[in-house]
């Protein structure tokens, strides 16, 4: 796994509370992992934090599953 | 209109009014985390008043309070729910559901579109307010709030959070009007029922302000005791 990709997991495992095992590349956050609309703002705003990039909201709106934060992180992030 | 006004006014004077009950009783208090400890506190002259715990009040005229004490958020509610409720929420929470218990009432026994919730607070969320504005100060003015800043600190979330977590969707709304806050949310609670709205409601109050911008505040308007060398004795008159 990625540093990035380890990363991301953890932000999505400590705001969300969910198990490790659970965040897998196709998880959805919404259908997969439990969170509800402002659960995924406060995810892209944590990957913004821990990433120092800022997310456009309407690339922030193709961010919906684990795989995808991942790769948008790989490409953009400092 | 003021016909219209006239006919309401006698409509309600000739209306038989339901009686109200008290059911169940939940506390969660500077004297203890139940109705048995609070009660038996309070007759026996016990105070809640000790050292600051949650922050560090040292520079702080008044450097005591009468704080909740052993409690354990996560004992009650998930990690991820504790992180997105204020403590004054949480106190409402764990009140609401001793008082619950109390009363028998139980998913099979209950009409949720009959139950409402109608609690007060003077403040609401101070603590959730005091921090995600500290945070946006520290920064360079881009405003990065947390989605969750308003829903944790608005003052009717309390009884917002109440419901959610029994399914209860009768009348559901706050009451604020100072430190009588929660005596006039049973008030409203009392005429609520009175009037049919409803035939359970989760009444009362809480309150969480202690905190740099709550003890600040009151400090600087002179409204708080500053007998830092014994605090038990903060409400006594000095002559």
């Amino acid at each position: 796994m990625s540093d990035i990709a380890s990363r991301v997991k953890k932000i999505i495992v400590d705001k969300l509370g969910v198990d490790e095992a659970e965040v897998t590349t196709e998880a959805s956050f919404t259908n997969d992992l439990g969170a509800d609309s402002l659960d995924t703002v406060e995810l892209i705003m944590e990957f913004e934090k821990e990433f120092n990039i800022s997310i456009p909201d309407e690339q922030a709106e193709t961010i919906t599953t684990v795989g995808q934060a991942v790769s948008y992180l790989e490409e953009h992030a400092k | 209109m003021v016909t219209h006004a006239k006919a309401v006014f006698i409509n309600v004077e000739l209306m038989e009014f339901k009686r109200v009950v008290i059911t169940g009783m939940g506390a969660l208090t500077p004297l203890g985390n139940t109705v048995d400890e609070y009660w038996n506190g309070l007759i026996n002259g016990v105070s809640g008043a000790a050292p600051i715990t949650q922050f560090d009040a040292s520079k702080f005229r008044t450097r005591f309070a009468c704080e909740v004490k052993n409690f354990e958020p996560t004992n009650f509610l998930d990690k991820k729910e504790a992180r997105k409720i204020d403590r004054f929420s949480q106190f409402a929470l764990v009140a609401s559901d001793q008082a619950m218990a109390d009363a028998g009432l139980n998913k099979e026994n209950i009409n949720p579109d009959r139950i409402g919730v109608v609690l007060g607070s003077g403040i609401g969320g101070l603590i959730t307010f005091q921090n995600e504005v500290m945070d946006f100060a520290k920064g360079d003015g881009t405003p990065r709030f947390n989605p969750f800043f308003i829903p944790k600190m608005i003052l009717d979330i309390a009884a917002g959070q109440v419901s959610m977590r029994h399914n209860l969707r009768g009348p559901n709304y706050a009451v604020t009007s100072a430190c009588a806050s929660s005596t006039n949310a049973m008030i409203d609670a009392i005429n609520l029922l009175r009037l049919g709205k409803a035939d359970i409601i989760v009444t009362g109050g809480s309150e969480a302000v202690i905190s740099e911008a709550g003890v600040g505040g009151f400090n600087a308007m002179k409204a708080m005791s500053e007998r830092n060398d014994d605090p038990a004795a903060a409400c006594q008159q000095t002559l």
